[in-house]
């Protein structure tokens, strides 16, 4: 065991009992699982993406590239959770990944000593030749090798969720800057939002052995929250890490609202996303400790200097049994001795410096701690880490310790200031990139904007939280910031030991020092090409530890200096986010909303097989007992068309047009005339586009001189009020037409067959239904069942003698079933959406398989309906010559030869004896069915001069499904092509 | 991204469905270049790296087509406006 | 929250009843029956009269996202020269002739009063809970009692508005999307407890 026997943010009273790799450990509320592991003298916890190689943990936060586990089993098990962010739960069980077959032994560890040609660009330079190779033998090869851990293959049992918050200010991090900052915005009133990513608010004070306002950091930071809680404007998010900034002041974040419990609790949700909307913000997310590049620098054991501090003040933890610090700077050098301070045994520190602050010196030698000026790590020994090896001007020395921290200097954690473009920027005087323009009403706080003192950081926020409240409209005067004890900082720009051995760059990707020489002599010298050739700071950490030292020694070899070698920026998400938060309430059924149409629950009884339509959910057929859906569409067709049956056809687009330009207004969006159409009359009609395709068909009826009700199509309803609220406010803002969508006011059912008229006049309250009453495309408003409100329309898409009745959707099952009641003497059959495809196929209306975007009113056998007398959206681009050529496919009907062979939509035309080849396709299939009224199958489609060729034989040629029939071609119109029956 | 609807206040994006830029008027379809006109006005759009007018319609909101001033390089929206004038209402 | 659900179908209204938490309901819904309903849209240019026109019926009419009332009728703005209006015990026909008779020609009258689901939203939670799909600001400062909103929620479009500072939301929502509105509400107010009433049995 290796936790120190006191201090530390843990509860020692209570224990929690955990598992890696299937072994048993113990900790306390307060750790992470990385602490606890350290706790336990676990410091082998992984294995590198690339060469295998045993990794430890390397930092004590969101930045760590190496210590990345599975954590919990089964349905909930999630891969590369870093164990540096995982708060310890009882019975949490974590396994490592990348190794075979356990992380003590790797197989795939024997890359390493392919390390020489499995260096940059090695996938590209291998992995090339011979093409046929490649999805056969190196893509399973790499996929193989490649990855991490291993996603759940069971659904999330969790539930995930979204909210949106809307703040004045919100502030990212709660370090010194944050909570400074949250104070200093939330005394004016303000509504501040305060986001941690951890799941205890404080930031790196909870490490601080520095005072403020005389008294301990600690003792500040529970002043502080406890000020927070009690102002009713103030919000505090702990475990919600702010991972996406985006325009207009949105940000993106994640709660773990469950991470830290085996299951969550009853009806919360395992986490949820939060969409912030904000005034102002202030990023005060810190500064990452900067690792130095030197030989054996991934050994288990090497760490960031202030992750082995933290690890020993925040969690009472010694990361090995002696400890060495290799640093460039005195934050780090006074962080560790903090450490020695609360037990941790610092055998020494190494600084690059010729001397360090003689109060520093004076301080570490009352703790016994050794300091070597001058000096750098060149080599580790150990599987983890047992030795180091120290040269200095005198000469090189072992020493011996299990743990080494390791400190570059501060990197500030601006990630979230380039997510909208902003480039940071360098500052020589502490050798470090800062942010650049910021994100509008962004502004950086602290070690994040640089400023690395705890003086710096708590006058930053104290005066940036109250700029933001000022601007954010709320008056305060700026009050002064709180004092700190720490003194001025010290530090050296060192980045690279120059030693042999393999010094790895960024640990998550295995990408060492050599790599970048390799892409310097290589010529991938700029940084993005750096990047891509090398994969530095492409892994899941996105190089937030590594890209630093990368770019400098790039630099260095081409001399020109950091700030013109420049750097990469990030892009969301800041840390890695899941799917199933992003999909939130909307997974499974709950995917997206299912529209029931308004005889849903009637279709259920009746043992409809439902069918998705868009979100609609409507009845496809009507099974009886030892039905197949065939047997049951072939007879509900049949019935239909002998007797009568009945279908609701509420899911159309209803739009109701009033005012006295209404009638111009169609005339104007459609390619038929409708100002003339009488009251009491209907017209199908067809809308272009501007570019003069067809958008969309329906019937519009006249209800009243300056009252028209149009359906359209139910794919394209919402399509369509669009476009016409288009013409309305942006083409011709004179016209006096007013839009309501009636869609869910109205429902609507079709009766149709030889019997319709018999059913529909016994629900008519008198009014007269006779063919001379209602003739055929008339359009009544009337009442039905004794006074309810109905509107009938005299339409036929079967071909049959017809009636649409439409009444307030709330009445619409009761219609239904009075329907049913009406037309039990005739046998009335209902139908679902499969029979009503087929007897519109075998009645030649074109529906969404013809109206497909790509087709001309002329194309679809329509161009006659248009009206020369007058302009109409997409009239003039209908005319250009390409949509007039005679050779364009066109709309006909097919059938095939053989009677007894089955056609396939999809399938393309060839010319009899013609090679199948996209210069001879002469058109494809566009809609099949079996037509039961027929007894054989029958096609439409698109024919190159369909209409000139009735009566030729034309190859119906399907290759995808190894179809190739010969067909005849036909007239559209297969069942009463003189439209007699819908007329009776 | 959000947009300041005149009517319903700031909204998410999402929220609006978005046609492009505002400034093509429709052709005079009875004059002489008529194909032509009419093809600049469906087919040809400059792709301008800068302030623009933009149509965007509040497709979850009040329905309103709205004429949007949009620095297509930082997303800022300097004004927003319905496309139809107010005589119009 | 699928799970939550699994029983029930998403193509019917969930039925009445308690759901999640169990104790005192942080959130309650409650379907509201017994509504006329119709859109009022001003005819081209006739905004302000209709506005004075009604004014003076006794109905004053906001030309903003505000709810009103007078004369018997509640009127929620949903667009420019364009309101939802809501009568209790009239018939659709009814309210459309009223309408009719206030507006003299100034304005399109449309029955909408099979169209919706109306639920009124209460409870101490009720907030917490709309968060979860409402993306307008429900905080007491930015929206208050009259305040109304059309908007989407969880892919639905939705009209509404705040009628106290209980506080209470009513909502309207198309009859067809109302199945998942709900089942969006529900998994969002569970974790407060959620009681749900007047849609019947299931």
């Amino acid at each position: 065991m290796t936790r120190l026997s006191a201090g530390g943010l843990i509860d020692r009273s209570r224990t929690l009992a955990f598992t890696f790799d299937g072994k048993s450990y113990a900790g306390h509320p307060g750790d992470t699982l990385a602490s606890a592991l350290l706790a336990n003298g676990v410091r082998l916890v992984g294995r590198s993406f690339k060469y295998h190689r045993p990794r430890g943990i390397v930092t004590a936060g969101s930045e760590e590239p190496n210590a990345l586990v599975e954590l919990r089993t089964g349905a909930r098990r999630e891969p590369n959770t870093r164990a540096t962010t995982v708060e310890l739960f009882d019975a949490l069980e974590a396994t490592s990944q990348n190794r075979w077959p356990s992380l003590d032994f790797d197989v795939l560890s024997l890359n390493r000593l392919a390390a020489p040609v499995l260096g940059a660009g090695f996938y590209y330079k291998t992995f090339m030749w011979p093409a046929a190779f490649w999805e056969k033998v190196y893509e399973p090869l790499i996929r193989r090798a490649a990855g991490l851990g291993r996603a759940a293959d069971a659904p999330d049992p969790d539930a995930y969720e979204k909210a949106t918050l809307f703040c004045d200010v919100l502030v990212i991090g709660s370090g010194a800057a944050g909570l400074t900052a949250a104070l200093a915005a939330g005394r004016t009133g303000a509504r501040v939002v305060l986001c941690e990513e951890d799941f205890r608010l404080g930031g790196r004070l909870l490490s601080e052995k520095a005072e403020i306002d005389g008294g301990s950091a600690a003792d500040f930071v529970t002043h502080a929250l406890a000020e927070l809680a009690s102002l009713p404007n103030a919000r505090l998010m702990p475990r919600t890490t702010v991972f996406g900034a985006y325009d207009g002041g949105e940000f993106g974040a994640v709660e773990k609202v469950s991470d830290h419990l085996a299951e969550p609790a009853p009806f919360q949700p395992r986490q949820r996303l939060w969409r912030i909307v904000a005034k102002r913000s202030v990023l005060a997310a810190g500064a990452f400790d900067r690792p130095i590049v030197f030989p054996g620098n991934d050994r288990p054991g090497v760490m960031s200097a202030l992750a082995l501090a933290t690890y020993a003040t925040r969690y009472g933890v010694a990361a090995g049994a002696r400890a060495a610090a290799f640093t460039t700077n005195d934050h780090a050098v006074t962080a560790v001795l903090d450490a020695a301070a609360a037990g941790l045994h610092l055998a020494a520190i190494v600084d690059v410096r010729p001397a360090i602050a003689p109060a520093l010196v004076t301080r570490a030698q009352a703790l016994g701690v050794e300091v070597i000026p001058e000096g750098e790590i060149v080599a580790t020994a150990g599987k983890c880490l047992s030795a180091v090896t120290v040269r200095t001007p005198m000469g090189t020395r072992a020493l011996s310790v299990e743990a080494l921290g390791v400190s570059g200097g501060a990197t500030p954690n601006l990630n979230l200031t380039c997510h909208l473009g902003g480039r940071p920027v360098w500052r020589e005087e502490i050798a470090a990139f800062v942010p650049g323009t910021l994100p509008p009403g962004m502004a950086a706080a602290g070690a994040a904007a640089g400023h690395l003192t705890l003086g710096e950081c708590v006058a930053d926020g104290t005066a940036l939280g109250t700029e933001a409240a000022q601007a954010a409209g709320f008056s305060a005067s700026l009050a002064p910031a709180p004092k700190t004890s720490d003194a001025p900082d010290g530090r050296t720009a060192f980045w690279h030991v120059k030693a042999p051995g393999p010094a790895f760059v960024d640990q998550q990707n295995d990408v060492t020092a050599k790599d970048v020489a390799l892409a310097h002599r290589e010529g991938f010298r700029a940084v993005e090409l750096l990047k891509r050739y090398t994969t530095l700071g492409m892994a899941t950490d996105q190089g937030k530890t590594s890209n630093m030292a990368g770019l400098a020694i790039m630099a260095e070899l081409t001399g020109k200096g950091i700030a013109e070698t420049g750097t990469t920026v990030f892009r969301p998400p800041y840390t890695p986010v899941a799917l199933g938060v992003l999909a939130g309430h909307h997974r499974g059924v709950d995917f997206k909303p299912t529209r029931p149409t308004p005889t849903h629950a009637w279709a259920e009884e009746q043992g409809a097989v439902f069918v998705e339509t868009g979100l609609w959910l409507r009845a496809a057929w009507f099974p009886r007992a030892g039905e197949d859906w065939q047997a049951a569409v072939n007879r509900e067709v049949k019935a239909t068309r002998e007797g009568v049956g009945v279908i609701d056809v509420s899911t159309f687009g209803k739009i109701d047009l009033q005012g006295p330009d209404a009638g111009l207004f169609l005339d104007r969006v459609y390619i038929n005339t409708f100002s003339t159409l009488p009251v009491g009359k209907a017209r199908y009609g067809v809308m272009l586009r501007e570019d003069g395709l067809v958008m969309d068909d329906g019937t519009t009826a006249r209800l009243a001189d300056g009252h028209y009700v149009m359906t359209t199509t139910t794919a394209n309803a919402a399509k369509v009020f669009q476009h016409l609220e288009f013409c309305l406010q942006v083409l011709w803002p004179e016209l006096d037409v007013c839009l309501a969508s009636v869609s869910e006011q109205w429902a609507q059912i079709a009766v149709s067959g030889p019997r319709a008229r018999e059913v529909l006049s016994k629900l008519v309250d008198g009014t007269d239904v006779s063919n001379a009453g209602l003739p055929f495309m008339g359009a009544v408003e009337t009442t039905v069942m004794g006074g309810v409100e109905a509107r009938i329309f005299r339409l036929s898409f079967s071909g049959e003698l017809g009636y649409e009745i439409a009444v307030p959707a709330r009445k619409g099952e009761a219609l239904m079933r009075a329907i049913m009641e009406a037309g039990a003497l005739y046998g009335i059959t209902p139908y679902g959406t499969e029979a009503l495809g087929v007897m519109r196929i075998e009645k030649g209306h074109v529906s969404g398989s013809e109206l497909s975007g790509q087709t001309s009113a002329r194309d679809l056998g329509l161009g006659r309906m248009a009206s020369t007398k007058k302009d109409y959206i997409g009239r003039v681009m209908a005319g250009r010559p390409a949509f007039l050529d005679p050779d364009r496919p066109t709309f006909v009907g097919f059938r095939p030869v053989d009677r007894t062979q089955r056609l396939r939509a999809g399938a393309h035309f060839l010319a009899p004896g013609a090679e199948a080849t996209t210069e001879n396709d002469e058109g494809y299939m566009t809609s099949v069915a079996f037509s039961p009224t027929l007894g054989h199958s029958i096609g439409l489609g698109l024919l190159k001069r369909g209409p000139e060729r009735i009566g030729e034989k034309v190859r119906a040629y399907d290759p995808v499904r190894g179809g190739d029939v010969e067909v005849e071609v036909c007239s559209p119109h297969f069942v009463d092509p003189e439209g007699e029956k819908q007329r009776v | 991204m959000r947009i300041t609807c005149p009517y319903c206040g700031a909204r998410s994006s999402h929220e609006f469905a978005y046609l492009g830029d505002a400034a093509p008027s429709r052709p005079d379809p009875a004059g002489p270049e008529a194909p032509e006109t009419f093809h600049v006005y469906v087919y040809e759009r400059d792709n301008i790296a800068g302030v623009m007018d933009e149509l965007w319609y509040h497709a979850a909101g009040c329905r309103r087509w709205l004429t949007v001033t949009r620095d297509t390089r930082t997303h800022a929206i300097t004004a927003v406006r319905f496309s139809r004038t107010e005589a119009a209402e | 929250m699928s799970d939550l659900f699994h029983a029930h179908s998403p193509a019917r209204l969930l039925p009445e009843g308690d759901y999640g938490l169990e104790g005192a309901a942080g959130v309650r819904a409650q379907a509201v029956t017994g509504l006329a309903a119709a859109t009022l849209v001003a005819r081209r240019g006739q905004t302000a009269a209709l506005r004075a026109a009604c004014a003076a019926a006794g109905l004053p009419l906001a030309d903003a996202p505000r709810a009103s009332s007078g004369a018997g009728l509640e009127a929620v703005g949903t667009g420019p020269g364009r309101w939802l209006i809501f009568a209790e015990g009239l018939s659709g026909r009814e309210l459309r002739a009223r309408l009719e008779g206030l507006s003299a020609g100034l304005a399109a009258v449309t029955d909408q009063s099979d169209a919706n689901l109306v639920l009124d939203i209460s409870g101490a939670r009720a907030r917490e809970a709309l968060m979860k799909g409402v993306t307008v600001d429900l905080d007491p400062a930015a929206f208050q009692t009259s305040d109304a909103a059309t908007t989407i929620v969880s892919h639905v479009g939705v009209t509404f508005w705040q009628r106290d500072a209980a506080p209470t939301f009513r909502f309207v929502v198309g009859n067809s999307f109302a199945p998942a509105f709900l089942r969006w509400l529900g998994a969002s107010a569970a974790e407060f407890g959620f009681a749900l009433s007047g849609t019947g049995r299931g």
